[in-house]
């Protein structure tokens, strides 16, 4: 007898590691996943609300599609076409035609399908956390109604949009800061954790071999050829470069490793604290190894088997050929 | 004339019942229905108070609960003595317990809800009066970013242009929700601000006190009475002649302009941690040469303020 499909609502901002999230979260077959909620972040949200669509459509995941947050709580800080190509989606041409959103406020669709489900609902958060933090303000009880929420954000050591803080949280440091003080059980799937799960030129060859076999291959194979060229033009060094080249991370694609399967990683239950105030660290997820501050509100996942995330991977991407067989 | 439709804000709160009483007794507004947070008081007793009052002055309206804390700042302990007592422990100068417990009940929505349905039910746009932290405001316009169209601007009690109650430069609607302040200080909605400039000139003397005692009635003596111990404060504290009735600025302007001086600056909300976090900060100069954001309230017609409260208590008599 098959398993009952856990129910799942994921807020995402689409993005090439969005894409990424949401191929595993729908192929690993697992989830029973309600509804899509694209947040701004990565790029605008007229173009996450967008790209989100066409992954709904394109990964069979047929579920509504719900537009959330066009703007942080406080903040205005640059997007990240740098890193997802102006469309977000690694420049790809997308058709939506005949596809559309569902109406409603994310905030009360998530509540409403949490209080629905009776604390069975997960959430998966892999963008800025300003949808989440409006449905606390909106619903304070909505921290108690949820079984748990994974996240895509935060560092522990260097941050990726600013010295400490990553670029998720460094969107809308108020909205995470919020989120990290409700009470929610709470995974935070940091930088430094997806880095451990990185994809050597091996592993890339494979995903690509594997994803041309199924309905996702010219995805895939869009994504490495906009790595390729992309990476090129980057200010960096090129040793730099070649790291960054050899040692592909798909951030939010771990954080839907940890959601499918929590034992894939190690973690550190912390008290992590999000600064709204400094001019350097604003956004920081500043943690507290040693227990200064309080009491952990926080399991930081610091590490993944990187072996079993490359296979849980390519296994995800393989349920993509068995459509229409 | 066509009336005014308006929603009210409120922390009940001595100062909030006297902005009640304006709204819903003159003939040009609509008050469409009352949302409650903490601030004076915990939300459950501001709920509780506002209840109470509209009940005492024979006022209609749905009033919701709100919002319990501030955005980003710490629940405020309310169990015990506020370090300034200023609305009593009860919220109405430690004489609510006078009033027959309400009939009337809270909606069954949240604040923010019983807003959006009324505001989206409104043929004409709304106009917001908010006398207390910014909450329920902030969180609106953060959950319903479609109606914020139909807002037709928000008068709120808060901030100064220069100076502060809570801190030397942070006044207490502000300071109990600075992020709050802020969205809503940077929203596109309209906004007109009636700060401590303006508001510390509202004061009402004993004599004028005693007065609604004369002329309205049971709720002329509930008033009178309840600001028995807020008036003492004031003039204990600062040396005022009387009881500052900060909240009842905003309501009195929208019934007659010419109850206060208007400014127009740019003006942005402290968020930094310390001494002026929550600070309406007000380029009165325009150092930073950016546009005026909103309309100010600098400075009061207390003559006719307390003028226009005795108008409105007289149908009481």
């Amino acid at each position: 007898m098959a398993e009952k499909k856990r129910p799942l609502i994921i807020d995402c901002d689409p993005g090439i590691d969005d894409a990424e999230c949401l191929l595993m979260l729908q192929g690993c077959g697992l989830f029973d996943i309600l509804g899509i909620i694209p947040v701004h972040g990565n790029v605008p949200l007229a173009k996450t609300s967008v790209n989100a669509l066409y992954l709904n459509n394109k990964y069979g995941i047929n579920t509504k599609v719900i537009k959330g947050a066009d703007q942080a709580i406080i903040v205005r800080n640059p997007r990240a076409e740098f890193a997802h190509g102006k469309t977000g989606l690694a420049n790809m041409e997308i058709n939506t035609d005949g596809l559309s959103f569902t109406d409603g406020y994310a905030w009360d669709f998530i509540w409403e399908k949490a209080k629905e489900y009776n604390g069975e609902l997960e959430l998966i958060a892999v963008g800025p956390l300003t949808d989440i933090a409006i449905t606390v303000l909106k619903h304070p009880d909505i921290v108690k109604l949820v079984k748990r929420l994974v996240i895509m954000g935060g560092a522990t050591t260097a941050g990726n949009a600013s010295a400490y803080a990553e670029f998720n949280i460094h969107q809308d440091p108020h909205a995470a800061k919020i989120v990290f003080e409700a009470g929610f059980n709470l995974t935070m799937v940091g930088l430094e954790c997806c880095y451990t799960g990185y994809l050597d030129q091996n592993d890339k060859q494979k995903v690509i071999d594997t994803a041309k076999k199924t309905s996702v291959g010219d995805l895939i194979e869009a994504f490495a050829r906009f790595d390729e060229e992309n990476i090129a033009n980057w200010s960096v060094s090129e040793e730099l470069k070649k790291n960054f080249y050899e040692h592909k991370v798909l951030c939010d694609a771990i954080a839907a490793a940890v959601c499918i399967d929590e034992n894939i990683a190690k973690y550190m239950d912390l008290n992590v604290i999000v600064d709204v105030d400094g001019k350097l660290t604003m956004g920081q997820t500043v943690v507290d190894w040693f227990g200064f501050s309080g009491k952990p509100n926080v399991h930081v996942a610091m590490s993944v088997d990187r072996e079993r995330f490359v296979n849980m991977y390519l296994d995800c991407i393989r349920s993509y050929g068995k459509e229409g067989a | 004339m066509a009336r005014i439709p308006v929603w009210m804000d409120v922390d009940t709160g001595l100062d909030d019942a006297m902005a009640l009483l304006l709204a819903s007794n003159c003939e040009n507004i609509e008050l469409l229905g009352i949302s409650t947070v903490f601030g004076n008081q915990a939300v459950e007793k501001t709920a509780y108070n506002t209840l109470k009052i509209c009940e005492l002055l024979g006022v209609n309206v749905p009033v919701a609960m709100g919002a319990s804390k501030g955005i980003l700042e710490a629940q405020i302990d309310y169990s015990q003595p506020l370090p300034l007592d200023v609305h009593g422990q009860d919220g109405l100068g430690n004489i609510g317990d006078r009033l027959p417990e309400p009939q009337m009940k809270l909606s069954e929505l949240s604040a923010v809800d019983l807003m959006a349905e009324k505001i989206r039910n409104c043929p004409d746009k709304v106009t917001i009066v908010a006398t207390a932290p910014l909450t329920n405001i902030a969180t609106f316009i953060l959950s319903y970013p479609d109606l914020t169209d139909k807002i037709e601007r928000i008068l709120f009690m808060g901030g100064a242009v220069f100076g502060g109650n809570i801190k030397p430069s942070v006044e207490a609607n502000m300071g109990h929700d600075p992020e709050a302040a802020y969205i809503v200080v940077n929203s596109n909605i309209p906004k007109v601000m009636f700060g401590l400039d303006a508001t510390m000139m509202c004061f009402m003397n004993d004599e004028e006190r005693n007065h609604m005692k004369e002329i309205g009635g049971k709720v002329g003596e509930f008033l009178c009475d309840s600001l028995d111990h807020y008036a003492k404060l004031y003039q204990n504290l600062g040396g005022l002649p009387g009881a500052v009735l900060h909240d009842s600025l905003p309501m009195c302007w929208l019934i007659n302009p010419d109850v206060a001086t208007i400014s127009e600056y740019p003006v942005e909300v402290e968020l930094s941690a310390g001494i002026t976090k929550g600070c309406t900060v007000t380029d009165t100069w325009n150092k930073e040469q950016k546009k005026p954001n909103m309309k100010i309230a600098m400075s009061a017609d207390r003559d006719l303020l307390i003028k226009m409260h005795f108008e409105a208590l007289k149908k009481y008599a």
